[in-house]
């Protein structure tokens, strides 16, 4: 990572920022993710955001309230909605944004053009593109974020306690098989999930393997590939429950898809948009679908058993053993019944 | 058809040029942040009499450095893509052909995929390759459109069509064999779109290429209305056929690729404005392509500033807008012209 802070000489070159700029003093210079050079004015007091995923890191930052502006599509936190929008995604309003004069945007290369980037940094506003293609980057890359714009303590703090619900989910789902699945990006045409996108590398973390192994990100699939591959379930990440249901039964009445496993018998999972957003949040996503895959290891029994386990003194353990077997036939007829 | 006069040339294209300056001034009041009419007065009376101190930063942010270079875009483009339509109906003699009839915008939208491809990161790279894939096609239809050496309006017509079905088929079996991140753009590209700024350098090569390349097709104007007669008229009245042709496809297409290479594939301006002109006043060349050249410009900033403020924050492509306005307003001129 290379940061060098630069004091920015006002008087040397006083066209290349713009004007409400130049009383701050210093800039840094760093490397965006997508490997652009970014001059970021320092401190970071105005930020606008380019993508959902951006304003869900940056108010899991804590600095919500240095966010001014973020897209129309922006809804997680409720806080975000309340924010000045400007336009979707892929067609930002520029003038919008240059009236919010932030002294950065932060853009999201999975559903940004680089044409929106451009056009900014023309008029001197600088960019720093967000690129994550794994969970793993969706750390690294929230903690630098927390870095560039002050939140440094905030970010370490996010990324270790996130950390820490993987391990935990990695250990409660050790020695299992993961279960085959199909992730529905889109129903007509069908669109899945590619090998090198944070959604493919999530699934094995929620215990799950997708089906589609295309070197595309977003591959068109044909559905007499699927009808070969039986996927155990189909996953779809959406929060509009009517529009999932009415897309279900649609789908349950189509004769190809029939010929699915998963669409006779139902195993159907829905998850919520958090899944398909590269942001911390997407830790949710795993833990819910983990949760839906593997009912089981996170039942109170398992629960139990865990603890049970990890007791340090087995003598202690065998006092409450009793209890712990009662607790357990209860949460096991409690699933049976779900 | 009323005697071409001086007079009338200068009075028309007045005419269209106040409306031109009225739209302009409209278009920059208009848009995602609002600005008075008083303000906008104030601060461009500040700008032309040189006391660019005293304009508020937010304005020469958001009218100078944002509005108005869309706004010159705007123009330059509508005006080449009208021109070129105009050419291209006297060269072909067709009253369907439009800028993108011999394939050009095909051309041009595969070489802006190649470059989004190749080199994602570079921003001058689209409109560079654009233009080269626009003149690689102008090229290659030239030379299958031609017969016993000269260009023959059909063969030119069917060498252009086929060139822009095939060149299609090359962008649609890119897109969805590829899929790629870089691609999402290119949608936009291919509806036409003004959004993204361009660097100030290349505006004013664009505006040069359109002087250049319009001015060569109004020298053969006078010519352009013999040749509607026919071929062989206009051979007997002393026409140079082969030469006019020639000036007229080569400026013609010349005028697409420009336009195309940096707004994408503006539809319906090209087709309609060159008609809607001819049903206002009259089909003589020496008066159609100024008029349609402000014509074109009208156009385009019009459906521009409503692609920005419809649905304001967010944009249309300004070639959705051009399609969805573009055919119930030339309908309406038809019908009123046969009634």
């Amino acid at each position: 990572m290379i940061i060098a802070p630069l004091a920015l000489a006002s008087a040397a070159k006083p066209q290349a920022m713009p004007r409400q700029y130049t009383a701050n003093s210093s800039a840094i210079e760093v490397k965006d993710e997508i490997g652009r050079a970014v001059r970021i004015p320092q401190p970071v007091r105005r930020i606008v955001s380019l993508a959902p995923s951006v304003t869900e890191t940056l108010f899991a930052l804590g600095l919500g309230d240095r966010l001014v502006g973020d897209t129309d599509f922006c809804d997680y936190p409720p806080e975000a909605k309340a924010k000045a929008h400007i336009g979707g995604p892929i067609s930002p309003n520029i003038e919008r944004i240059a009236a919010l004069h932030p002294d950065l945007v932060v853009a999201s290369r999975e559903i940004n053009r680089a044409e929106s980037a451009y056009s900014l940094e023309r008029l001197g506003i600088a960019v720093y593109t967000t690129d994550p293609e794994s969970v793993e980057q969706v750390l690294t890359s929230t903690e630098r974020l927390g870095e560039l714009l002050g939140a440094s303590d905030a970010g370490r703090a996010l990324t270790v306690n996130l950390r820490g619900h993987l391990g935990e989910l990695d250990h409660r789902l050790a020695g299992l098989t993961p279960k085959s699945v199909l992730v529905v990006v889109w129903l007509d045409p069908l669109i899945s999930v590619g090998r090198n996108t944070f959604m493919d590398d999530a699934l094995r973390y929620a215990g799950a393997r997708s089906v589609i192994d295309s070197p595309q990100s977003w591959p068109t699939i044909d559905l007499e590939e699927v009808v070969r591959l039986q996927p155990d379930y189909l996953i779809i990440s959406n929060d509009n429950k009517q529009q999932v249901q009415r897309e279900l039964s649609e789908l349950q009445s189509r004769p190809v898809w029939q010929r699915l496993g998963a669409v006779r018998n139902r195993r159907f999972v829905v998850v919520s948009e958090a899944f398909s957003h590269p942001s911390p949040r997407l830790l949710d996503g795993i833990e819910q679908l983990a949760r839906a895959l593997f009912p089981p290891e996170f039942t109170a029994a398992a629960f139990l058993r865990d603890l049970r386990l990890n007791c340090a003194t087995r003598a202690f353990a065998t006092g409450f053993e009793p209890i712990l077997q009662s607790l357990q036939t209860q949460s096991t007829q409690m699933g049976a019944c779900r | 058809m009323k005697p071409l006069t001086l007079g009338r040339v200068l009075w028309s294209c007045a005419l269209l040029a106040a409306l031109l300056l009225g739209i302009v001034l409209l278009a920059l009041r208009l848009g995602a942040v609002p600005f008075s009419f008083g303000d906008l007065g104030q601060n461009l009376w500040w700008l032309v009499t040189g006391q660019p101190d005293k304009i508020s930063t937010d304005f020469r942010l958001i009218m100078v450095d944002i509005r108005l270079p869309r706004i010159l875009l705007g123009i330059v483009v509508g005006a080449a893509l009208s021109v070129a339509g105009a050419g291209f109906q006297a060269l072909l003699r067709n009253p369907l052909a439009d800028p993108y009839v011999l394939g050009v915008s095909s051309g041009a939208a595969l070489g802006a995929i190649l470059a989004l491809l190749a080199a994602p990161a570079l921003p001058f790279m689209t409109p560079a390759a654009a233009f080269v894939g626009a003149t690689a096609t102008i090229a290659a239809v030239y030379f299958l459109g031609r017969r016993q050496g000269q260009l023959d309006s059909g063969t030119l017509l069917l060498a252009g069509i086929v060139t822009a079905s095939f060149l299609s088929a090359m962008i649609m079996f890119l897109m969805s064999s590829l899929a790629s991140r870089e691609l999402r753009g290119i949608s936009f590209w291919l509806m036409g779109d003004l959004s993204a700024s361009l660097p100030r350098g290349l505006l004013w090569i664009l505006i040069a290429g359109f002087f250049a390349a319009a001015g060569a097709i109004l020298t053969t104007a006078s010519d352009l209305n013999v040749l509607l007669a026919g071929e062989r008229e206009a051979m007997h009245l002393g026409v140079d056929v082969t030469r006019v042709k020639l000036v007229v496809y080569i400026s013609a297409s010349l005028l697409t690729g420009l336009a195309v290479s940096v707004s994408g594939a503006i539809g319906y301006v090209g087709l309609l404005v060159p008609h809607v002109m001819r049903m206002l006043f009259g089909s003589d060349y020496r008066l159609l392509i100024p008029t349609s050249a402000l014509g074109g410009a009208i156009a385009i900033v019009l459906a521009d500033t409503l692609a920005r403020t419809v649905i304001a924050p967010t944009e249309l492509p300004v070639g959705a807008m051009t399609a969805i306005a573009g055919a119930p307003v030339f309908i309406y001129l038809l019908r009123r012209r046969l009634a």
